[in-house]
């Protein structure tokens, strides 16, 4: 079927009626838009970059382009759009899950690696909020994707009591950390390369503590968000502000002593966890940390100069017993994991 | 002049499925209950099981099943046992 209108206002209200859209306006995707996309990165128009097999879809190269265009994206961006939509395809993240669920996750997108600088990326003050282009437009793309053309449509396949407005945008591209290793070094990217790990989350908690000056402290206000969130066998990130990262750098923590420190402070038993109304399988002599290994505790420094305002990014509730959610990563324009 | 857009949807390909032989009769039935692995979902499979005892006249075998991970499809090689071992499958959906 073609879609023809007379005029880009036309478009967009035609955008609207079609469904396209997640409910504020979108850049219309004008055959000339999507195809400048396409030939920039060499793509033809019916290339096939993913697949749903759980509900028989076949995503085109054209497609992602075309939501990459909606969502207010340059072409420079497709290749992190795609690797974004690489991810949550991948059988380990689950798009068909969290999409869906009562549970209302989006799609986390960090970003790692020189891609950050390339295509201006905000890693400072307001970092998940509003006021940049890519932060705001890559973590659009991939919801418009999920909703266009994974087929999640709010209402009809996704079926989110609540959701949160990461489902519009939620995109967390790695800060300056004062000489700790980045999250994406300490998972096996190469310097040089760059990668997004989505994860299906929460809405952040916020971990506002302007009182510590000293690690023991703040690790305790940093547990006590995290002990209200799901023990779910998932992974969990910890977004450190540069203020928080100041203290426990001045007195010479590394990042996985603040793991093995949270791993420890938020070891709980069964009846505590019970007594949040999830997880009704433990019992009261089972004992549970926030995460089954110290490694699933993911550590993004990021944030404004100041405040002391963190964040707990808790996962998606749906991941069942034992095997949650955790990112995944791939590599934008180049294969990490051949 | 007209603008031509791109449609950034996808569509579920046609995909076609033949109906199980319904197994209506007085023979003897086994039956798959299917808990989706959700809260509530064995309540309700349980109201299901002996409302089938208390309306059949035949003798029912039940066999239960438990997907391993509630957010993922029932994998292959337990819909390959329920296809094997039952006449017919009822899966409870349980939050």
């Amino acid at each position: 079927m073609a879609h023809c209108v007379e005029s880009e206002i036309e478009a967009i209200e035609y955008a609207y009626k079609q469904g396209w859209t997640d409910g504020l306006p979108v850049v219309p995707p004008t055959q000339d838009r999507v195809d400048e996309i396409l030939r920039r990165w060499g793509y033809d128009a019916g290339d096939e970059v993913g697949r749903v097999p759980e509900r028989h879809r076949v995503i085109t190269a054209e497609m992602v382009a075309a939501n990459l265009v909606m969502a207010g994206g340059t072409p420079d961006m497709f290749q992190v759009a795609l690797a974004s939509l690489e991810a949550i395809l991948d059988d380990r993240y689950n798009v068909v899950g969290p999409s869906a669920s009562t549970g209302g996750a989006a799609p986390l997108i960090m970003v790692h690696g020189p891609v950050i600088e390339t295509l201006d990326f905000n890693t400072e003050t307001a970092i998940l909020g509003a006021g940049n282009r890519a932060n705001l437009t890559v973590g659009r793309a991939l919801n418009l994707i999920i909703q266009n053309a994974v087929g999640s449509i709010p209402g009809a396949l996704d079926q989110a009591t609540i959701a949160h407005a990461g489902r519009i945008a939620y995109c967390l591209p790695e800060g300056e950390t004062g000489g700790w290793p980045s999250q994406g070094i300490e998972i096996g990217i190469p310097e040089g390369v760059s990668a997004v790990s989505v994860f299906a989350a929460e809405a952040p908690h916020s971990v506002a503590d302007h009182a510590h000056n000293e690690p023991d402290g703040l690790i305790e206000s940093f547990a006590r968000i995290i002990l209200a969130t799901h023990y779910t066998g998932a992974a969990i990130v910890v977004l450190i502000c540069p203020e928080h990262r100041a203290v426990f750098q001045r007195a010479g923590w590394t990042k996985n002593e603040i793991r093995h420190a949270l791993f420890e402070t938020t070891r709980i038993s069964g009846h505590e966890i019970r007594c949040t109304g999830r997880h009704d399988y433990l019992t009261s002599e089972d004992t549970l940390s926030i995460v089954p290994a110290r490694d699933d505790i993911w550590i993004i420094c990021g944030g404004g100069a100041a405040g002391g305002h963190s964040a707990i990014i808790p996962p998606w509730l749906g991941s069942g017993r034992g095997e949650g959610s955790r990112p995944v990563t791939k590599g934008v324009g180049a294969c990490i994991d051949c | 002049m007209s603008i031509i857009l791109v449609d950034p949807t996808a569509s579920s390909q046609t995909v076609t499925f033949d109906l199980a032989i319904r197994p209506i009769g007085s023979k003897h039935t086994v039956v798959a209950l299917l808990d989706n692995g959700k809260p509530n979902a064995n309540r309700i499979l349980q109201g299901v099981t002996e409302s089938l005892e208390n309306t059949l006249t035949w003798s029912l075998e039940v066999e239960r099943f438990v997907k391993p991970h509630a957010s993922r499809i029932v994998p292959t090689h337990l819909v390959n046992q329920i296809v094997r071992r039952c006449h017919f499958a009822i899966v409870g959906v349980g939050d």
